[in-house]
């Protein structure tokens, strides 16, 4: 019966889908651009979230000191990300050192 | 417990390695009433036809272990060698069938609250955004960071932690000592952080997209990004639920799209 009930709101989900497609490529283009500007700030969401899961803090030091580093590193003087996210690894890392260190 | 076997075999490595290799596909055949038992059991299968000639004493040992049994999958593997200590000392009359479950369920527990924030809670989110800092290039090899970072610590610590679990007979003070899952954890938390601020600095500069309008500095658009995230964080933490702030996010593109905004 569990297997049964997924199977069929999978056949009753899939044609929904199907169709929905069909009336998206309908609207007006407004509305596309509206998405397309959802899609691309999506990711936001999902890095607050990470931030919401790993911290205790709302601005976090940690997303903080990684945030200068990039700026400095990656804006000012821009350095190639692979060097600039090997940076952030090691303040990240510097910065619990630091903090057990003063605990 | 006394059962006399004339020769009791031992467990080599090439056996703990077979143990290994078959503790991949412990939750292949997951069930809702006895969880990764079957697993469990196809796992330690061979040590256990080895520990036992008898065949009716092996399929008696092998189905004990079909009893209920569910932990963090990767520190399964921490039992699993413990287990198979246990079974050859059972095998010498040294260890009673009790002592065997005994050990799994005092084990299972801790091991997957453990397990469940180191693997889940820490190594997931940082290989995946050490993986995401090499996506905003564009990189095509981006998602083999992910699976070479993860699993790399990942099988590694499952054979270590096997190994361990063997010499140790089950010592969870020995695992702590030795592997810091605790401290590693909290490591891994501030890296992932610090990585993912990053992250949100240079999006703006490595994809278009992101660029709200090229007249605000590749400074500002970073803040600009930061200051989105914080705000949804700021959100989420006053109770607000993900699924709510994506609707609402999608509302509000909407609304600024229709008054020509955005």
């Amino acid at each position: 019966m569990f297997f049964l009930k997924s199977f069929f709101l999978f056949v009753l989900f899939l044609p929904i889908g199907f169709i929905a497609v069909v009336y998206f490529a309908r609207v007006p283009a407004v509305f596309h651009r509206a998405m397309e500007r959802f899609v691309t700030l999506l990711p936001f969401l999902g890095a607050a979230l990470v931030v919401r899961r790993l911290s205790v803090r709302m601005l976090d030091p940690f997303l903080l000191t990684g945030f200068a580093t990039a700026v400095v590193f990656g804006l000012v003087f821009q350095l190639p990300v692979l060097i600039v996210t090997l940076m952030t690894i090691v303040m990240g890392w510097m910065g619990v050192r630091f903090s057990e260190h003063r605990s | 417990m006394s059962i006399d076997h004339k020769a009791v075999s031992t467990i080599g490595n090439l056996d703990l390695l077979r143990i290994f290799w078959r503790a991949l596909v412990i939750q292949a055949s997951w069930s809702f009433d006895r969880m990764q038992s079957l697993g469990f059991a196809y796992a330690l299968r061979p040590v256990l036809e080895k520990l036992y000639p008898d065949r009716a004493e092996f399929e008696s040992r092998l189905t004990a272990h079909m009893e209920y049994f569910n932990t963090q999958p990767y520190l399964a593997s921490f039992i699993l060698g413990a287990v198979a200590r246990l079974e050859q000392e059972r095998a010498a009359g040294r260890a009673s069938s009790e002592d065997i479950s005994r050990l799994k369920a005092a084990l299972m527990a801790p091991l997957g609250a453990l397990g469940d924030s180191f693997f889940w809670g820490s190594l997931m989110p940082l290989s995946s955004v050490i993986a995401v800092a090499f996506l905003i290039t564009g990189a095509w090899w981006a998602p083999l960071v992910f699976l070479g970072f993860y699993n790399s610590w990942h099988l590694a610590i499952r054979a270590g932690v096997l190994f361990r679990g063997y010499q140790s007979s089950g010592d969870a003070m020995d695992l702590m000592v030795r592997y810091r899952f605790t401290k590693m954890a909290r490591l891994f938390k501030a890296v992932t952080l610090s990585v993912l601020g990053g992250i949100l600095a240079l999006v703006a500069s490595q994809r278009p997209e992101y660029r709200q309008a090229a007249a605000i500095p590749l400074l500002g658009e970073a803040g600009i990004g930061l200051a989105i995230t914080v705000a949804m964080a700021s959100l989420l933490w006053r109770g607000g639920s993900p699924i709510k702030l994506m609707l609402g996010l999608a509302l509000l593109c909407l609304a600024l799209a229709y008054a020509g905004v955005a």
